[in-house]
């Protein structure tokens, strides 16, 4: 009973994370009719920020760091809109392979740059809302971290 | 005619270069333009109309699986294997494209994406007769094989050079008959040309077939140069990487996607000795090159050589949306 709550609720989890993505997309889609093959950019850059932010060098509480995540690819969209799509007027084509070309450039700048490049979460920076940052009883008897 | 001459001397150049060349990493790449602007010059017949199928790298499958089931399991010459590669790809494309060509605009691409997908999970699963996630190896070389050996690339290029020659010339001239000027009425309006009596789903499911047909000709000769193919390389992203050399070249002539084609082939070859940076200048091209160029390489020339000779282009030709308003 408790494994089904738990798939459940983590399957719940993963659709409401891939719906909140959707609906970036859709919004788009149905208003300006362009297809913004920068989304997932956006979510992976807003997902580094929460990570930097979060982690133990900045020491953000989780959420100042969420504020400034969606501050930041706020951003960046904003700076696409000005910078790719309104220039080719809204062309679907046209914003299509813009599109394409800008999440190259991003996704491969990220993979070089040395601390992006960097996938592992160190438990000592999990990702955590604050009230959850205190490990549980039953954590703390596992033996620690190397 | 000054046309005619510069494309003979083109052909002449081409036919010439093996002769001047012979770096056999240079005929590779040359080689793999020749498959790149098949396929993106199949695609484009079809996109005349205002459609993008993204089935193309599907199609091209089938072509290169039939190949190389033909010439490695039943042990037939690739001379057969070739139009009977052309052919399979272009009957399956019949009921698919009768089904898919009901709806238009962005549906049209995720129902030829999801084609596509089919053809890779179908490919991918059934381990017997197509080998699976592991492909087919050792797929023999045309005929005569002390001719078409592994390290000799330029039976190969010549190979290649007569069928990309051969599918731009005869998809050159479909785009210039009343057949072409058919598929260019539907896409500047489909409401318009079935008013004045053209038969518009059976003309789009003729151009969706004749693709599929080319771009099985390019699948197959895939599977004789490289004697591998796998469901790992005829993914969606070979038929997006088709669209963005279509769109890059421009869309309002062949010359489009062929100019395309060979130069974002030889870009990323270009940069890479940049490493790990290649994807980056890709993108950062692609990035650069829309913005500076909106209509496309062979869009941008012609208004400048418009804008030289004081005369206007008319807006329709230089236009790229391919999709209409839907």
């Amino acid at each position: 009973m408790t494994l089904a709550l738990q798939i459940v609720t983590s399957g719940l989890v993963t659709g409401l994370i891939y719906m909140l993505i959707a609906l970036g997309v859709t919004l788009l889609f149905g208003i300006m009719r362009v297809v913004n093959f920068v989304h997932g950019e956006l979510v992976m850059l807003s997902a580094f920020a929460v990570y930097f932010l979060g982690s133990q060098e900045a020491g953000l509480p989780f959420w100042a760091a969420l504020l400034a995540a969606i501050g930041a690819a706020a951003a960046v969209a904003v700076i696409c809109q000005y910078l790719l799509f309104r220039p080719l007027h809204y062309d679907i084509l046209n914003c299509f392979i813009i599109g394409i070309g800008a999440s190259f450039a991003i996704r491969s700048a990220s993979a070089c740059s040395a601390t992006m490049s960097r996938t592992e979460i160190h438990p000592q920076d999990r990702l955590l809302p604050s009230y959850r940052a205190k490990p549980r009883r039953d954590d703390e008897k596992a033996p620690p971290q190397p | 005619m000054k046309q005619c001459v510069r494309t003979a001397a083109l052909i002449a150049a081409l036919l010439g270069l093996p002769l001047v060349v012979h770096d056999a990493y240079f005929l590779h790449v040359l080689i793999l333009i020749g498959i790149n602007v098949m396929v993106a010059v199949s695609m484009w017949l079809l996109g005349i109309t205002g459609l993008i199928s993204f089935g193309q790298a599907g199609f091209m499958f089938i072509g290169a699986m039939t190949t190389a089931l033909l010439t490695k399991t039943l042990h037939w010459p690739f001379w057969i294997a070739l139009p009977l590669s052309a052919a399979i790809p272009a009957l399956i494309a019949a009921p698919v494209g009768r089904l898919s060509l009901r709806v238009r605009g962005v549906y049209f691409f995720l129902v030829t994406l999801a084609f596509g997908q089919v053809v890779n999970g179908v490919f991918a699963y059934f381990q017997d007769p197509f080998g699976g996630w592991y492909g087919i190896r050792d797929i023999p070389p045309p005929q005569p094989t002390a001719l078409f050996t592994t390290l000799n690339k330029v039976p190969f290029y010549y190979l290649c050079l007569t069928l990309t020659l051969l599918t731009c010339g005869i998809i050159y001239r479909v785009s210039r008959s009343w057949f072409g000027n058919v598929l260019w009425s539907i896409r500047e309006s489909e409401v318009l040309a079935a008013s004045v009596g053209i038969d518009v789903p059976g003309t789009k499911l003729v151009a969706f077939v004749v693709s599929a047909l080319f771009a099985g000709v390019a699948g197959s000769f895939y599977a004789a140069y490289f004697a591998y193919i796998s469901p790992l390389v005829f993914t969606f992203e070979y038929s997006v990487n088709m669209l963005i050399f279509i769109v890059v070249g421009g869309f309002a002539s062949i010359t489009g996607p062929i100019v395309g084609a060979v130069m974002l082939t030889l870009v990323p070859e270009l940069f890479r000795v940049t490493g790990k940076y290649q994807l980056l200048a890709f993108g950062v091209i692609l990035l650069l090159s829309m913005r500076l160029m909106p209509q496309g390489i062979m869009g941008t020339y012609a208004a400048f050589r418009a804008r030289r000779a004081h005369t206007a282009v008319p807006q329709s030709a230089l236009s790229l949306s391919a999709t209409p308003e839907a």
